[in-house]
């Protein structure tokens, strides 16, 4: 937001294709993790790296602000688990309100991706 | 090894900083978030430079955190009540009962106690002066309940402006009914204090400090009845001695921190004042006061630990 990565600050090149990226990709980061999550609960380090495989998160740094908002927002919620070793991991896990969030998103998802796809093609 | 704690404590000091304004339970919880992921990845055999490159400047993460939540605020209009004003509202709720228990309790059910006219009166209060005069003992509870009528934002300041006036009443009317009111004047303060106390965040040490004084408070009149069974003072009853162990139960359920230990402590408490406005006789205020002060310990408990929990949806 105020780290000059607005739509309207726009560079060249590669540098322009980062921005245009890093937007997509925040629009859609809190609901891609809300789908990882609604398969089972995970640490915070396997989610950054799922995404990141995935080419879905910008970095680390980006994610723990997302999952912090989500759960001030009740979508997710955070807990310690200690694990056989010494040490104890916190999960995140999806809550019922995050689940119906999934729901609006990928109803979302669906009926925007057709309008963009079709816009494109439109300008080919 | 210590350079590299250090650099991460750096990272995670600087985090905690810049996040500074934010609700203290809600920051807590990003650094948790950041320090179990750093702890995560050195694990996973990462060095300290990755891992903090890989999670970038800590400002810009706080900064990202403020820039999403300001968004997500204006967002949603319908998020919950904060923890502290869940809490806040609990205890002046709480307190609001107690001072129209004390005003029925005084009025209605205690025989004539007052000290300044030499304990000769024999009715109740209302019985002496009438029903009409006796509805002043309802200015307390008038009191509490106008806090619950200003709007959030500024309930911090009444609850202290209602906890200091009502204390000041009771002060001022302690050579007769006054003192009964103890019990109001301190949920009132709690009132104030645990939702200040969840919004500057509670140190661990704090919180064990919180259990182990509460657990001994709770002990307290055990302990001393105990002493009076041994020393002989008193006939073993086997209801008192099922009392003192229940007690027992309740003060190491309260110090190990359990939700169940606060509740019981409250129910104990309300239990002790309903028997101080049964009972009477000359342990009526002492009854009275430990009744209050159970209630407290287990409502202010109970508050700060609901208050420090993440907030589930409904």
């Amino acid at each position: 937001m105020d780290n000059g990565s607005s739509p309207g600050a726009q560079g060249s090149g590669a540098d322009t294709g980062d921005k245009v990226a890093t937007n997509i990709r925040k629009g859609v980061l809190e609901g891609c993790v809300l789908a990882l999550l609604a398969r089972g609960e995970r640490y915070g380090l396997e989610l950054a790296e799922e995404l990141g495989a995935r080419g879905l998160s910008a970095s680390a740094g980006s994610l723990y602000p997302l999952l912090a908002r989500m759960r001030d927002a009740g979508l997710v919620e955070t807990r310690w688990d200690s694990q056989t070793g010494a040490r104890t991991r916190r999960y995140y896990a999806i809550t019922p309100g995050g689940v119906e969030q999934l729901a609006v998103f990928v109803r979302t998802w669906r009926e925007i991706t057709p309008q963009v796809e079709t816009l494109i093609e439109e300008e080919r | 090894m210590t350079h590299v704690q250090h650099g991460v404590e750096e990272y995670l000091e600087t985090l905690h900083r810049t996040l500074a304004g934010v609700r203290a339970d809600r920051r807590q919880a990003v650094v948790a978030d950041v320090k179990a992921h750093i702890d995560d990845a050195l694990e996973s055999g990462q060095t300290v430079l990755e891992v903090l490159a890989g999670l970038g400047p800590a400002q810009d993460v706080a900064r990202e955190y403020l820039g999403d939540h300001a968004a997500g605020d204006h967002a949603a209009g319908d998020h919950p009540p904060d923890a502290p004003t869940q809490a806040a509202r609990l205890l002046q709720r709480a307190a609001l009962v107690l001072a129209v228990v004390t005003a029925v309790f005084v009025t209605l059910l205690l025989p004539g106690y007052t000290t300044s006219d030499g304990g000769d009166a024999t009715g109740t209060l209302a019985e002496q002066l009438g029903l009409g005069l006796s509805l002043l003992t309802l200015v307390p509870a008038g009191l509490v309940a106008l806090v619950l009528l200003v709007p959030t934002p500024r309930r911090g300041a009444a609850g202290v402006a209602v906890a200091a006036l009502v204390t000041a009443l009771a002060l001022a009317t302690s050579a007769s009914l006054g003192l009964f009111y103890g019990p109001v004047v301190l949920l009132a303060w709690l009132a104030v204090l645990v939702p200040a106390l969840l919004r500057r965040g509670l140190s661990r040490t704090a919180r064990r400090v919180w259990r182990i004084v509460g657990a001994l408070v709770l002990l307290l009149p055990t302990a001393f009845t105990v002493s009076l069974l041994v020393s002989g003072s008193l006939e073993a009853a086997p209801a008192l001695l099922g009392v003192a162990v229940a007690v027992l139960a309740v003060a190491l359920a309260y110090a190990r921190g359990s939700r169940t230990g606060y509740l019981l402590t409250t129910v104990l408490g309300a239990a002790l004042l309903a028997l101080a406005a049964v009972a009477g006789g000359l342990l009526v205020l002492g009854l009275w006061w430990f009744g209050g002060l159970w209630l407290a310990l287990g409502l202010g408990a109970l508050a700060a630990h609901d208050g420090s929990r993440p907030l589930r949806p409904a």
